[in-house]
């Protein structure tokens, strides 16, 4: 029982929660307790009330909730970001209410939301204020947050992700993370190498090309380029109309088709020759070894990805 | 009968005694047990390093070996307390330097350490082994310079978060070549760049080398070089992480790593490409510590291969990008699992955090009642609990709760917590064993304060900031309790004349001390 995180009641949307059993290394200096070292100590730390995932469990309104006091008669559990900024407006109809509270509290001679360097923040305007020391994290922690986040590549990154927006293509802020944190890095210098090159070989051609994968953040790019480099267009949509600008496609399901006569596909880590973009980019990524520009003949025999990915794809009809 | 057992032999019993709750008890028995105690006695834990001069500790304990010291209030992690509150280190380390050469380890936390300090340390303890400084501040690397070149025996050198100012010198490299003593050395919070080299040669030829922490000016290149001179490691923490995978040196590092079967402990990851973390997949089955905190930019699905391969971890700190699939990953995989922290990956501790309820509920037992009672279920169940820290929509009926059922805790945070004075009442009253009590912005005020003011000498602190409390209040408190000291901090600009008595406290620390007032109190600090 003592294994557990304990949510108090629902989510946590941030904050830090810790049930300790036993002393660890990780606080060397925290007090010993006896000479007997199995006699288990226990912490419980909840940072933070309760956030948006408060949302997603169906909880009764307090039954006995005391009357008095300015917390008493709001049945809505405060949110992180009712202390976040004075008052949040923009937030969601079900935080609305602690928004209420929060003002109502800022009427009250004792103020929860606590004034920072700013003299007076009324109630109503949104953002500027933050409460000092919360969420409780700590400075060393936030720093190093900090350190992680800034960068000057973050709006490139954001409006490549847009452009990226594709049905199957998983924007989610963990690879965004990871974008950034590789840019970050490279900034501060310490990236010897920021270039993933792997090998193009299109069938029927002798010579293969590179392409540095790193240098693009979409299936999109990468298309373009490997149309550029491969001349795609020029051998085979010679004999094309002009209506179809485009030889490389996108389709809605997620495959790459160069022409209806290639296809895209890449090896990945484990030997298997998969095609490209079905799987979100930054995965694609961590896997693929090599690419191949298929003959649409001889990728029949390719299934897309397996259930693994959550994401099983059709093949498209050839 | 016990009066003439020799004395020989209660030493001999008491050197089983390591903890200093029970050798405290034992002093209380007779003079005779409490002079072979203090004589006898070799680690001291100073929890608040004002309650008590650094003299008196030595004429009480001569031959200390090892001390503890905390300074600044908790809070002060939280940015709550000014940067010149104190917890100064050095008085301690001139009375020891003149009174207690002995020494051999010293343990301090959220202190001010000048380079002053480092520099005395360094000349003035022959045998000095053990130097650990977490969440300290006022030094730079020419104090830890100081420390390799001169502590001969050195066998631990551990920075935990401190602010360090880097000054790019070559601390590293003043380890001279006849040190081999070191088992530990962490030194992830430098900023600065260090001597590799240096680095690589250090490992070499301490082969007692079991904890190693790296900050990231530390590639992946040294990485691999290190851990082939050091497969013996117990604790890794790697700095930076980031390299092609395709390449030679990610190559090199992946096989060395599988030679590295000691390692139980792995942080770090200061900067990390996640495709080259398929590099430790061999070393996770052993782990029973792992520390991804510090590591943004993992994605979620990579780090949920890593958890599924750690079925005997024990410890696990994480940033909320795992998301709820990956704590129910985390449940289902980590069945030894004691202690679980999720840290935001925003800073602000909001945005797109991926952890929801759902996540902790298929981990946690939680009752799905107002926070009141989930609390209370708590502190019912878990007997044992000896910290807690609680904030949200909480009325008095919670701490009625943990009055009556916390009686193993020791340290309670609270914050935008409870109704009434009623709330606050009830711990004093009801928590008999409660050391440290920290409170922020709730409502509790002079007659909570007030009502049991010979319970604060049984502690040994309380903080009060934005709640209710008042000037006159605090006086009183002073007054009738002269073994406290009321600190009352002001960082704003009303402090001509005297504050009106029935004006707001902003900030206040008191706790119990035997050498009353301090005198190295800045001016935003008054002593009342």
């Amino acid at each position: 029982m003592e294994n557990i995180l304990l949510g108090g009641g629902g989510g946590i949307s941030s904050g830090i929660s810790t049930v300790s059993r036993e002393k660890n290394n990780m606080d060397m200096l925290s007090e010993e307790s006896s000479s007997y070292p199995d006699e288990s100590e226990l912490e419980l730390g909840l940072g933070l009330s309760l956030g948006g995932g408060a949302k997603s469990m169906s909880k009764p309104p307090l039954p006995a909730v005391a009357a008095g006091g300015p917390w008493g008669q709001y049945a809505r559990i405060l949110t992180a970001k009712d202390f976040h900024s004075v008052v949040s407006t923009k937030e969601s109809s079900s935080s609305s209410s602690s928004s209420s509270s929060v003002t109502k509290a800022n009427n009250n001679p004792f103020c929860g939301v606590k004034r920072t360097a700013e003299p007076s923040s009324p109630p109503g305007r949104s953002g500027s204020s933050q409460v000092v020391g919360w969420p409780p994290i700590r400075t060393y922690r936030i720093q190093s947050l900090v350190n992680h986040a800034k960068s000057p590549m973050t709006e490139e990154i954001t409006s490549a992700v847009d452009k990226c927006k594709s049905k199957n293509t998983i924007v989610d802020k963990t690879n965004i993370g990871s974008n950034l944190n590789r840019n970050v890095a490279k900034e501060k210098g310490l990236l010897k190498k920021t270039s993933l090159f792997v090998k193009v070989n299109m069938d029927g051609i002798p010579i293969g090309r590179k392409v540095d994968l790193n240098a693009h953040r979409c299936y999109k790019t990468l298309s373009q380029t490997l149309d550029d480099m491969f001349k795609l267009s020029a051998a085979v949509g010679a004999k094309r109309s002009n209506a179809e600008e485009q030889v490389v496609m996108i389709r809605p399901s997620g495959l790459l088709k160069v022409s209806s006569e290639f296809v895209l596909t890449y090896e990945d880590k484990e030997g298997d020759w998969m095609l490209v973009g079905d799987v979100p980019w930054e995965m694609f990524l961590s896997s693929v070894k090599r690419l191949r520009i298929m003959r649409t003949a001889e990728a029949n025999g390719l299934a897309p990805r397996s259930n693994e990915r959550n994401q099983t794809q059709s093949m498209a009809p050839i | 009968m016990i009066n003439y057992f020799p004395e020989e032999v209660l030493e001999q019993v008491f050197s089983f005694l390591t903890s200093h709750r029970d050798r405290n008890v034992v002093s209380l028995v007779c003079k005779s047990w409490y002079n072979v105690e203090r004589f006898s006695r070799g680690k001291v834990f100073i929890g608040n390093c004002y309650a008590i001069s650094p003299e008196r500790l030595i004429s009480r304990f001569p031959r200390v070996r090892s001390l503890t010291l905390k300074g600044k209030p908790h809070f002060a992690d939280f940015n709550l307390v000014p940067r010149d509150w104190g917890g100064y280190v050095y008085p301690w380390i001139e009375a020891m330097a003149k009174g207690c050469t002995n020494l051999e380890e010293l343990r301090l936390k959220r202190m001010s350490v000048s380079d002053e300090s480092l520099q005395l340390i360094a000349k003035s303890f022959p045998n000095f082994k053990s130097l650990v400084l977490v969440s300290c501040e006022g030094f730079t690397t020419d104090g830890l310079a100081a420390v390799a070149s001169n502590c001969r025996f050195l066998r631990e050198l551990d920075l935990q978060e401190n602010e360090v100012e880097d000054r790019r010198g070559q601390w590293l490299s003043c380890f001279p070549d006849s040190c081999t003593s070191l088992a530990s050395l962490n030194f992830a919070c430098l900023e600065g760049e260090v001597n590799l080299a240096a680095l690589e040669r250090l490992v070499a030829r301490c082969r007692n080398l079991k904890s190693l922490r790296l900050n990231h000016a530390v590639t992946p290149d040294i990485l691999q070089k290190i851990l082939a001179l050091a497969p013996q490691l117990v604790d890794l923490g790697a700095g930076s992480f980031v390299h092609d995978p395709e390449s030679e040196i990610y190559n090199k590092l992946k096989n060395v790593m599988q030679k590295c079967s000691s390692i139980r402990s792995l942080s770090g990851f200061l900067d990390v490409n996640a495709r080259c973390l398929p590099a430790i997949y061999p070393i996770c089955t052993n782990l029973t510590s792992l520390n991804l905190s510090y590591a943004p930019g993992i994605y979620n699905k990579e780090l949920v291969k890593i958890i599924r391969k750690c079925k005997k971890l024990q410890c696990l700190w994480i940033l909320d990008t795992i998301g709820d699939k990956g704590l129910s990953v985390v449940a289902s995989t980590c069945k030894e699992l004691q202690e679980l922290r999720v840290f935001p990956s925003d800073r602000n501790g909001v945005g797109n955090a991926a952890i929801t309820g759902e996540g902790l509920v298929a981990i946690s037992a939680v009752t799905m009642q107002p926070l009141d009672e989930g609390f209370g279920a708590i502190v019912q169940s878990c007997k044992g609990l000896k910290r807690l820290s609680v904030s949200g929509l909480l009325t008095d009926q919670v701490f009625l709760y943990i009055g009556m059922y916390a009686e193993q805790l020791e340290m309670l945070s609270i914050a935008f917590a409870g109704n009434s004075d009623k709330g606050m009442m009830y711990v004093l009253n009801g928590c008999k064993k409660l050391k440290k009590l920290e409170i922020r912005d709730s409502p509790f005020g002079n007659k909570a304060l007030l009502a049991d003011t010979g319970k604060y000498e049984t502690m040994q602190s309380l903080w009060m900031s934005s709640c209710k409390v008042t000037f006159g209040a605090c006086k009183t408190l002073a007054e009738k309790m002269p073994r406290l000291n009321v600190e009352i901090i002001n960082e704003g600009d009303e402090m001509e004349g005297g504050p009106d008595d029935r004006q707001s406290v902003e900030k206040m620390y008191l706790y119990r001390t035997l050498v009353g007032p301090r005198k190295d109190a800045p001016d935003s600090v008054w002593t009342l």
